[in-house]
Order: structure tokens, then sequence, then C-alpha cells
């Protein structure tokens, strides 16, 4: 703001002249803040998407689609999370060591530091990879959940739920089917007491819905009916239509709907789910972040051995650090919005 | 008042004031072990856990925002600039809440 | 995301390819030209000095203008002459023998705006004249970052290629309008829309690296006793304007994103669960169509403000020059700039009434929208307080800023209209909204870049462009502006939709041919007029009348202290010091009627003194 210091200043021939040109921060510092706003501003955009088709997520389900986080997935695992969560913290904490060692003067424990701090990163980024690689392997991937055999999904079930019921699973995966026409060997009371194949379930004929006349039951949410995934395209395959798959299914003979449904598999026919996109999305854009800080953090560590930093000369490694700080920032709330609200 | 104005005063001999790091990693540690535990401990309550957890982070947020970013020792203009992002969600979650509530 | 057969997700990569091929073989050349003819590239390509990156970025705007304008043109034929075959364009679209097939027009209609907001208008506002005129306006050498500045203008190349690009792979091009609507854009179009995603996407980058630049600039670089309030408004505008781009901008980068990564990897951002695409419905689901909406506008709307208020500032800094009197009500001006960049946050929804959004979120946007008539009047009665009374001298640029003034009241009042929603739901998709956007943007925003073309050229150039000539194009794009735009109120609130290719299918709207047809001989003028300006403006570069002071305007901030053109890399022989604000216009007595920002003080009375650098003073002898 405007100071006018002109009555103060009697003796000088000229009036005084106002200045506010220097804050007493850097140029390089200020503008890491406003591009940290903007960054900042991605991830809200990336939230606002996560948010919406989260809180989405039910009543689309009465469309045929899928809770957020259906119990048959493979379930998100907190406590290695929560490690690694602790892993960002440490290299948060190595990151203002080492601007406070620069700070006293100290380059040793600077490049100490800024080592622990890149070795944290990585670590981070190299857990972040493996726990794709293990959802991709579990079917999870950016297109959507491959839809598991009823052994895997009452596996996956069984650990958020440990009264997952086998039937009511068998129901949500392969729709509601007649239990008044077992097939051959096997009774009504062995389906409800689970002793009962995937093979078994599918040989029961389906009910058919029509939500067009108000059947309720196509409305239960975490059904997955047939005509809901589907394969996707690729440059061997062409794409197979929900329909196509469902038709293929019912129309088989009874016992050999599971082999369909396994061949179906094995082309990996998904399920979209607005869970899978996001996850990707919003762990890779910040994964990405990491890779870039540590990076960075490489540039700077190379150019304190070429004597770049001193007591007086910090603010680069401030400026990282503003970086550094603001990917662990993001972090919490992306902790406590894909892993811990449950 | 900034901390870059302590150690210039304190000259070249001795060790510039720092803020206490190592109190504020063990808050953040803590926070993070309390926050693994509440949806565990609020399952049956979906509303308490959420306004806890936003809560905690919040509070960690903070924490990284004034020592470790040092906003707490810098210019104003600074946590201004850092605070736009928040008030610009909060408009951008209302809007989108509205529309789908 | 899974569709109908024939509409391929998964792009043909040996397509998308193209333009990643381009921008490599572009980065070659670049290498090539960095050692065979090393002082031509630091001087004219990767160049560091802000004026030439200003100049730059003016070559590339005023070059893409031309083709989108032409894409206009096309539009404008379509609908004036169903059928017939655009000159040039038909062939190189190769469409059939029958004319303009519907693909082709949503290609015309969404590249043209598309090119008209990414490449021209917004690279002309802030690119162009915010590099050029900020460091100049706050007494520094140069911006703060000449690299990130330089790179800002080279990732607009990245941008070019591939909306280039959308036009040239196969399959029906970039045809979602510029809004990009799902699911048209993500589930329907080819690989073009693709590559225009792509393309929306490095502009964002470049904007960005732009917008941190001019903040940091204007807040730490300006010279001693340029306090804030001293600020031209020019200075201003870019600076609100940046933390417009700086916030909103990114929110568009992550929707394109999300929107690639539907195209792409099969995402499932924006296809709603049970949404039946022709015969079949879609599998799965998550999505919601209308969050992009909700993203796209949440940056879109900041951004119409990005394309209008650096001209707002640009316009009063040459009306105060070319009417020879302070502006009036400078704080209230900074203020009202500011008033509309936060309102331009929570007004979003106003592009959404008919999109099915919660009606009470309607209201809301509504009352918010019409809350930002309050900063525009401030700001026009500002405009109109300032030429009350005021000595008029008839320059180009002082025309233009009266047509910025006039035109900006006739797109304001119209915008009034569609901000409430009962109106909205009738002129909705109209041409009555096409009316209001070109009144605003082309009417208002494009008159005030002319005139800062014709303001700032002698200090670019070091020549004046042609007076004679200037005039005849001010006046003929004047009317001819009239011409075009002005019908498209009536036949819009009639019901003409926009983005018809055939809008005389239906029966109700045969009658409106013939001003169709009067509408689009209209628009062919208008773009026959600037032919003026190009021979203008390249005829004066090299032959106009040398400008040999540095102050041929009699204007008041630091740019006119600067030689004539200022020298590469240090604009000022000495960094001035600023004693008073920029509007010290029509002072009574002395030996000129203004007092420069860098004039020494000049006695007791001077206002620097008092600290109220915007009223004029009279001067004690």
């Amino acid at each position: 703001m405007a100071h006018d210091h002109a009555a103060h200043g009697g003796h000088h021939a000229l009036p005084h002249i106002p200045s506010e040109g220097n804050f007493d921060f850097t140029n390089g510092k200020f503008a890491m803040w406003l591009f940290l706003i903007s960054d900042a501003m991605a991830f809200i955009g990336f939230l606002g998407a996560y948010m919406v088709l989260r809180m989405t997520a039910l009543s689309s389900a009465v469309d045929g689609g899928l809770p957020w986080q259906p119990t048959w997935m493979l379930p998100m695992d907190l406590i290695l999370t929560g490690i690694n969560t602790f892993v960002l913290i440490c290299s948060s904490v190595t990151m203002v060591k080492a601007l406070a060692a620069i700070q006293d003067g100290n380059v040793q424990k600077l490049r100490l530091f800024l080592a622990g701090t890149m070795l944290g990163g990585a670590a981070f980024v190299g857990f972040q990879v493996w726990e794709w690689n293990h959802f991709i392997h579990a079917g999870i991937t950016m297109q959507g959940l491959v839809v598991p055999s009823l052994d895997e999904a009452m596996e996956n079930a069984l650990k958020v739920d440990q009264h997952a019921n086998k039937l009511a699973m068998a129901k949500t995966l392969f729709g509601g089917r007649d239990l008044k026409q077992p097939p051959e060997g096997k009774t009504l009371a062995d389906f409800e007491s689970g002793k009962f194949s995937e093979a078994d379930y599918l040989a029961l004929p389906l009910i058919m819905v029509d939500p067009e006349k108000g059947d309720k039951r196509a409305a239960q949410p975490g059904v997955i009916h047939h005509n809901t995934y589907a394969v996707a395209p690729t440059k061997k395959q062409p794409l197979i239509q929900p329909r196509e798959l469902q038709a293929e299914i019912e129309d088989a003979e009874p016992g050999d709907r599971a082999a369909v449904l396994e061949k179906h598999r094995s082309l990996r026919a998904k399920v979209t789910s607005g869970f899978s996109s996001t996850f990707f999305v919003l762990t890779g854009f910040h994964g990405f972040h990491v890779f870039i800080g540590v990076i960075y953090l490489g540039i700077i560590l190379l150019r304190s051995f070429k004597g770049a930093y001193s007591r007086e000369n910090s603010s680069s490694v401030e400026i990282v650090g503003l970086y550094w700080h603001f990917v662990d920032l993001v972090w919490v709330l992306l902790f406590m919005v894909i892993y811990l609200i449950l | 008042m900034t901390h870059h104005d302590d150690h210039a005063a304190e000259g070249h001999g001795g060790h510039a004031h720092h803020p206490p790091y190592m109190k504020i990693f063990a808050w953040l540690s803590a926070l993070t072990i309390i926050e693994i535990f509440v949806p565990f401990v609020f399952h049956a309550n979906k509303a308490i856990a959420i306004t806890i957890l936003v809560a905690i982070a919040i509070w960690k947020m903070n924490l990284i925002l004034r020592y470790f970013m040092h906003l707490k020792f810098d210019a104003l203009v600074l946590g201004l600039i850092a605070a736009t992002p928040g008030l610009l969600a909060l408009i951008m979650a209302s809007g989108l809440l509205m529309d789908w509530n | 995301m899974f569709l109908l057969e024939g509409t391929s997700v998964t792009t043909d990569f040996s397509v998308t390819l193209l333009p990643w091929k381009l921008i490599l073989g572009l980065a070659a050349i670049m290498a090539i030209l960095r050692f065979a003819v090393p002082s031509f590239y630091r001087k004219y390509l990767w160049s560091h000095d802000h004026k030439m990156i200003g100049k730059q970025f003016m070559l590339s705007g005023l070059l893409w203008a031309v083709v989108g304008g032409a894409l206009a043109l096309a539009v404008r034929q379509q609908l004036g002459f169903p059928g017939s075959k655009v000159p040039i364009i038909h062939d190189l679209m190769k469409w059939p023998d029958s004319g303009m097939p519907g693909e082709g027009y949503n290609v015309m209609f969404t590249m043209h705006a598309s090119i008209m907001i990414f490449f021209v208008i917004i690279p002309l506002l802030v690119g162009a004249f915010g590099n050029f005129v900020v460091p100049l306006q706050i007494g520094a050498q140069d911006m703060a970052f000449p690299f990130l500045n330089a790179l800002s203008f080279w990732l607009m190349w990245p941008a070019f290629i591939f909306m280039g690009c959308a036009f040239v792979v196969p399959g029906d091009g970039a045809g979602g309008g510029w809004t990009g609507y799902p699911p048209l854009a993500n589930m329907a179009l080819g690989d073009g829309q693709t590559l225009w995603c792509m393309g929306v996407w490095f502009v964002g980058w470049s904007s960005i690296c732009g917008a941190v630049n001019y903040i940091t600039t204007i807040v730490k670089m300006r010279a001693k006793g340029l306090t804030f309030f001293r600020l031209p408004l020019t200075v201003w505008s870019i600076f609100i304007t940046s933390i417009l781009v700086l916030c909103a901008t990114p929110v568009l980068g992550s929707a394109v994103t999300m929107m690639i990564a539907d195209r792409t990897l099969g995402s499932s951002f924006f296809v709603a669960a049970g949404r039946w695409v022709g015969n079949d419905q879609v599998a799965g689901g998550g999505g919601q169509s209308i969050l992009w909406q909700h993203l796209f506008w949440f940056y879109s709307h900041p951004a119409v403000y990005i394309m209008v208020l650096p001209a707002m500032g640009m316009v009063s800094d040459m009306m105060a020059a070319g009417v020879r009197k302070s502006i009036f009500g400078y704080r209230p001006m900074v203020y009202s700039m500011a008033g509309i960049a936060f309102l331009g946050f929570i007004v979003w929804g106003h592009h959404m009434f008919q999109s099915g959004m919660n009606p009470a979120l309607g209201r809301t946007f509504m009352i918010a929208t019409m809350m930002i008539a309050l900063p525009s009047a401030v700001k026009t009665f500002n405009w109109l307080g300032t030429l009350y009374r005021s000595q008029m001298k008839f320059d180009v640029h002082t025309l233009c800023a009266l047509a910025f003034v006039s035109m900006w009241i006739i797109g304001g009042l119209s915008g009034i209209f569609m901000a409430a929603t009962p109106v909205d739901i009738q002129i909705h998709d109209t041409y009555a909204i096409v009316a209001h956007i070109h009144y605003v943007v082309f009417g208002a925003t494009l008159f005030a870049v002319f005139g800062g073309i014709y303001y700032w050229f002698p200090k670019m150039f070091g020549r004046f462009m042609d007076k004679k000539l200037g005039m005849a194009h001010f006046f003929l794009t004047f009317i001819f502006f009239q011409g075009t735009f002005f019908p498209m109120h009536i036949v819009g609130s009639r019901g003409m939709l926009r983005r018809t290719q055939d809008p005389y299918w239906y029966g109700d709207l045969q009658g409106m041919l013939p001003i169709n047809k009067f509408m689009t001989i209209c628009a062919f003028l208008l773009g026959g007029a600037q032919i003026i300006l190009a021979i203008n403006f390249f005829w004066s570069m090299y032959k106009g009348k040398k400008c040999e002071e540095r102050n041929p305007w009699k204007a008041n901030s630091l740019e006119w202290n600067t030689p004539t053109p200022p020298v590469d890399h240090g604009n000022f022989d000495l960094i001035p010091q600023v004693y008073r604000g920029p509007y010290e216009y029509g002072l009574p007595d002395g030996p000129t009627d203004h007092l420069t920002q860098f004039d020494p003080p000049v006695g007791k009375g001077d206002a620097a003194k008092h600290g109220a650098p915007n009223q004029a003073t009279p001067r004690h002898a």
C-alpha cells in the first residue's frame, strides 16, 4: 500500500518515493507458490470428479451400475498404505532438515538429508507401482473391474465382512436365479448353506427382470446384470457387446455356462467403475508428482556437489522443499479420501 | 520476523533458529496412526468417521503448511496465495454438492 | 467405456503419432537452426526478450485469426447459401460434391471457436500485449523469468500442431463444439477429438507458464515509486487476468485429462451408467456427463473474463490518452475488475441452465450472474464519465476504445437477459447466444486488440500505422460487424438454433434465409475489411512514417519513456523513478497538458505529494 511519508521528509528536496517492490521473498519462491496453487487447482478438479462419481455411485447402481467398492473387489490394504504414508512424512522431515542444514551452512548434512528425501520418495513411488501391479493382476484396471470367480469374490468379501453370504454373493455376481429348479445332485438346502460352486449356480435358470414394468429386483444396488459388462476392444480383439456376452451365457447349456463365463474372463470382460477410473488417475497424478519431485531433488543434490549452495544461498533448497511438502500435503488429502473414507 | 532475519541477526557463528521440526513430525505421525484406526472404530457411523477424518486431515495440512512450508514465518501474501485454492475448492464443492443432492 | 461397433474408443496410435512426429520434427529444425544461424535463432526464435516474445505471440495470433476467420466464413456461407461449395476449404476437407456435410459443419464451428479463443484472443491479449506492455509499463528491463516466457510461447506450438492435425486425421475431426460436451465428445467422435483435447492441454500449460511469470513480474519488479495504485490499468488487468488463468486453467487441464483417459484408456469419468447410444446400453457405470460441464465451465466462465479483462485495461489506457482526460474513478476501476474476477468463479452454472442441473442451483447462479452487472456497470459508467466533456482526439485507437465501450454495453445487456433462467430457457443454444458472445468477444475484445495494435505499433516497430487506412479499416469493420452480428439477436430470439448445419430443414425457420444471406454477405465484407489491416500492418512495419519521438501519443505511462523502439534486452536507459499515477491528463496550465509518471515533481501542488495519484491537479508555475 502507498505509504505517504512526505510529511516526515522535510529536508528532502524531492517528495518521498513510496516503494513496495521488495517483498522479502525471492522471485523463484513466489513463482513456486503460484505454481503450487495452480497445481492444487488441478488436484481439486480431479477431487471434484472423485466426489461426484462417488456420491452418485449408489444411485447409478439402480441403472445397472456398481457400488463404489463392491465387496467382491480386492480390498485396499490400509496398513501398508499407512506405512507408505509414514514414509512420505519421514521424507518431508528429512527435507526440512536439509533446509535447516544448509541454513546453518552444513553442506554435508544437506546432501545426506537430500539423499534421504529422495530415498523416501522413491520408496513411496515403488510401493505405488507395486500396488497398481497388485490391483491390475486382481482385475482392477482403469477400464473397470474384471468380474471375479465366485470363490475369489468370497475370499475378497470375507476380508471386509466376516458374515458374507455365498448365495447372496452369487446373486450379486450372476443375477437372481430360480432356486426351485436346482441341477441334478444339488438341493435347495445345499444352495442355502453355501455348498455349491459357480457352475452349479450358473446352471440355474435366470429370473428375468424387467425394470420397465416396475420390477423392483432390478433396482437392487450391487447386482451386476449380465448386460453390464463387456470385453473392451483392442487391436486384436473387437468389442464384444454386453448383450452378446449375456446371450452367450444364457444360450449355452446349463452345464456349460461356467465355461463360457471363464472364456469371458480370459478375455478380461469388465464392468466399468468410477472407483477404478478415479483411483488410477488420482494416485497416478500424485505418483507422477512424487516422481518429478525425486528428479528435482536429484538435480538439487547434484548441484550441491558443485558447491551451489551455502548459508547465504539456500533459496533453491527452500523452493524444492515447497514443492516436496506440497506433494506430501496432497497425499494427506488423497490418503483420506481414497483409503480412509470407506 | 522471519527465520532469515533471525539468522542474519545472529551473524555467521551460531546456528539459526529452526521451527520445531521433530515435534511436528511426531504430531503428523501420531495423527496418521489415529487416522488409520478411525474407519475401524467408527465403522457403524459413517458421518462421525468422515467428520473426524476431515478434521484430522485439515489439522495435518495446517501443520505442514505452517511449519514445513514456513507460512507461519513468511509474508502474509504467501498465506493468502495458499488459501486461494481452499476457497475455490469450497466454491466448486458447494456447486457440485448442490447439483447432486 | 464400451461402444457400438464402428466407433472405436481405442485410438489408432499410428494416426495419433502424426502430431508427435511433427513436434519432434519442429524440435529438430529448432536444434539445427540453433547451430546453423545462432544469432537469428537467439533473436527471432528462441528469444528471451519479452518484446520479441510479444511480437511472436502477436504474429502467430494474427495468422491463426486468418484461419479462424476462414472457418467462420465457411460456417456463414453454409448458413447463407446452404449446399454451396466453400472455396478452398471444400477441396482441402475433401467434402462430397453435394456440399458441406453435417460432420464438416461441426468441425468448422468447433475449430472456429477453439482457434479464435485458444490461439487468437487469449494469446493476443495476454501473450502479445501482456508480454510487450507489462514490463515496459512497470519499468522493468524484462520479465521475471525470461526462459519461462519463451517456453510459454513455444508450448503453443504443440497445441498448434495438435489442433492442426485434428483436421487431417481420418474420421470426422473435432466436432464436439469448443465446449466438447460428452457423451458426443467422448463416445462418438474420432481421433480428431483426442487431438483437440491434447491441443487444449498444451494451451493450458502455455497460459499457466505465462500467468506465473506475469504475477511474479508485477509483484516483484515494479520500478521505484510505482505502487500498486499507481499501476496503469493495463497492468492491473493483466495481473487480475493472470490470477484467473492460474486458478481456473488447471481445472480445465484435469477435465481434459479425464476426457483423454475416457477416449483412449477406457475409463468412465463422463460416461453415465445405463445411457443408451444407438441401440446399445453402455456397460457398467459410475460416470457423469454433466460433471464435464461443471468442470469445463469452472474454467471457461473465468476464461470469458480472461478474454475481456485485458481488453478493458488496454481500452482504459488508450481512452485516457486519446481523450486527454484522467480516467474517472481509477480505484473503482481496479476494484470492479477484481470483483468481476471473483464473481467469475461463482457463476459457471449459468451456462448449464438447460443441462438438467438442480433448479435451486440454477437460481443461485442466476443471482450471482446478475451481480456481475454491478462491477461491469461501474466500469462502463466510469468510461462514460471519462468521455464526458473530454477533448477527444480522433485517432484510430481512440475510436477503437469507443467501439469497445459501446459494443460492451450491447453485449453486456444481452448477457443480463441470458442470466435470467426463464429467458435462457427460450434462447438457450440459439443465435441470440452467438450474437452475445460475438458482441463481447469480437465487438469488444477484438476492437480493443485492433486499438492496441494501432496504439503500441510505434513503440513496437518504430513506425506509425497509416491513419487513413486505419480509419477505413475501423469504419468498415464496425459497420459490417453490426451487419453480421446484430441480426443474430433477431433470428435467435425467433428460435434459430446454433450449431445446426441446415436450419431451413425446420419449416418455421425457412423464412430466415434472406436475413441469413444478408448476414453472410456482411460477414464476407467484414473479413475483406481485415485485408486492409493486414496491408497496413505489414506495409507500415517497413514503410510507415517513422516515429521520431519517444512519446508520440503524449501518454503518461512508463513505456513512453523508452527509446522507440526499445533496444533488445534492456528497455530503459535508466530505470525511471515514478512520482504519480498514470492518468494525469488535461492539466490546465503548463507547457504540456499532461504529466507523465516519470516527470520529476514540479512543485508543492503536485499530486505525488498528496498521495492522491489519480486526480489531475493544477500545476503551479
